[in-house]
């Protein structure tokens, strides 16, 4: 083990040690504050459709007629700003969801590892999206990225009608008597 | 005396007092292992003191000796601390087996991987490399108790907070001392005044949490909670954010 990766790890004990010596015990004994009551684990965000009328590009074409350079980019620079600021709205929302579902289920007995890291999995995923996001919107703006992402949908869309159209032509005899022999 | 026996002689100073206070206060039972582990090194410093005086010629293996057995009790530091903090939260305790176990197969395949590649010259270690295995096995498992401690916001009570803290600062600089250059450890009380050091700041910090008791702090009820219910809503609730994410564009 080379000097680096031990200095990786001595970093990664010393920020630990430091998240767990800067809690108060008070606000850990108090799991009322952050137990999951019903609905509350629901997400509670605005809907999608009002996020698509900011990026309207009704807006721009407007914009654009008036020819005037320095409030386009007034215009891009504010859509930026509002994209960004609506992904960390989401971000937060699911660090609630998530700061509330630790909360409820540390108490539990029945806390079983499998679906932890079952959860764990989803929270990974949710973050590789937000961050592809992110980084997206960072680099080519929010109107590009609407481009990108709807082109990821039409291909994921055209990927999976063929993929049903693969499982239709298989016939249904044959599938049965490969799962027999699976089974046996 | 120089400066290292100066240090070494304040450590166990600090060593004597933290054991003459748990027995004093009656809270050694509270923490036996960790008591173990503290009278080990001090009798240990007192062997390697009288050796050094005595039989000058063995100092070199009764260190090397000493310092290999007392690695291995500090394992009870860690035992100690997932005793006392995971013993009140029976899922997180759980939780704790299962990545403690995973841990520990993966360690001893890494070490099966390694004798397969090199069998010859790496079945018998030298010392050095020896006792950084030990740190680095105690560090990863002190590594996996945090994450887990800090993951579900465990409490932790006064004692076992500086317990851990002390013990992690000793063994993480620990660790990367022993990757340092061995000319640099063997120069003329280097080696020694930097170890000495090194427990001189951990015995401080011990000295301040460990002085008298202070029970774990224990919630005062106890929860019904259905967690597959929770369990699944949470991960529902996040498929439905990852969705939601990607919708508002397409919208």
């Amino acid at each position: 083990m080379n000097f680096v990766t031990i200095g990786g790890i001595g970093v990664v004990l010393l920020w630990l040690l430091w998240l767990a010596g800067r809690r108060r015990n008070q606000q850990d004994l108090s799991p009322n504050r952050e137990v999951a009551a019903d609905g509350e684990l629901l997400v509670r965000l605005p809907p999608p459709a009002l996020f698509g009328r900011c990026l309207s590009a009704t807006d721009v074409e407007f914009v654009t007629t008036l020819q005037s350079r320095a409030l386009l980019r007034f215009l891009l620079h504010e859509r930026r700003r509002l994209a960004l600021e609506w992904l960390r709205q989401t971000r937060r929302e699911a660090g609630r969801l998530f700061r509330l579902h630790l909360g409820s289920v540390r108490h539990s007995p029945d806390l079983r590892p499998a679906a932890e890291a079952k959860l764990l999995l989803q929270v990974a995923l949710f973050m590789v999206v937000y961050g592809i996001l992110m980084g997206f919107v960072g680099l080519y703006g929010p109107f590009r990225t609407q481009g990108f992402v709807q082109s990821v949908h039409a291909l994921a869309g055209v990927l999976s009608g063929l993929g049903g159209r693969i499982a239709d032509s298989v016939v249904p005899g044959h599938l049965a008597r490969v799962s027999q022999a699976a089974r046996s | 005396m120089g400066l290292s026996g100066a240090i070494w002689l304040l450590n166990d100073l600090m060593l004597l007092g933290l054991i003459c206070r748990a027995r004093q206060g009656s809270y050694w039972g509270e923490y036996p292992y960790y008591f173990t582990y503290l009278t080990c090194v001090l009798a240990s410093d007192l062997i390697r003191l009288l050796v050094r005086v005595a039989y000058a010629r063995a100092y070199g293996q009764e260190y090397w000796i000493s310092e290999f057995i007392t690695a291995i009790i500090g394992f009870g530091v860690a035992w100690e601390v997932y005793d006392h903090v995971f013993s009140r939260f029976r899922g997180a305790k759980r939780m704790a087996r299962s990545v403690l176990s995973i841990l520990l197969i993966a360690i001893v395949m890494n070490a099966f991987v390694k004798l397969a590649g090199d069998p010859l010259n790496r079945l018998v270690p030298t010392t050095q490399d020896l006792l950084r295995n030990i740190r680095v096995a105690q560090v990863f498992l002190l590594v996996a108790l945090l994450s887990l401690i800090v993951h579900y916001r465990l409490p932790m009570g006064r004692n076992v907070r500086y317990l851990l803290v002390g013990y992690g600062l000793y063994i993480g600089i620990h660790m990367v001392t022993l990757t340092l250059p061995s000319e640099f450890l063997t120069a003329e009380g280097g080696g020694d005044a930097l170890a000495g050091l090194e427990y001189c700041v951990t015995l401080c910090i011990w000295c301040v949490g460990m002085w008298s008791y202070h029970p774990d702090p224990t919630p005062g009820f106890s929860l019904e909670l259905d967690y597959e219910r929770v369990s699944r809503q949470t991960t529902r609730a996040f498929g439905r954010l990852r969705d939601y994410l990607t919708d508002s564009w397409r919208a």
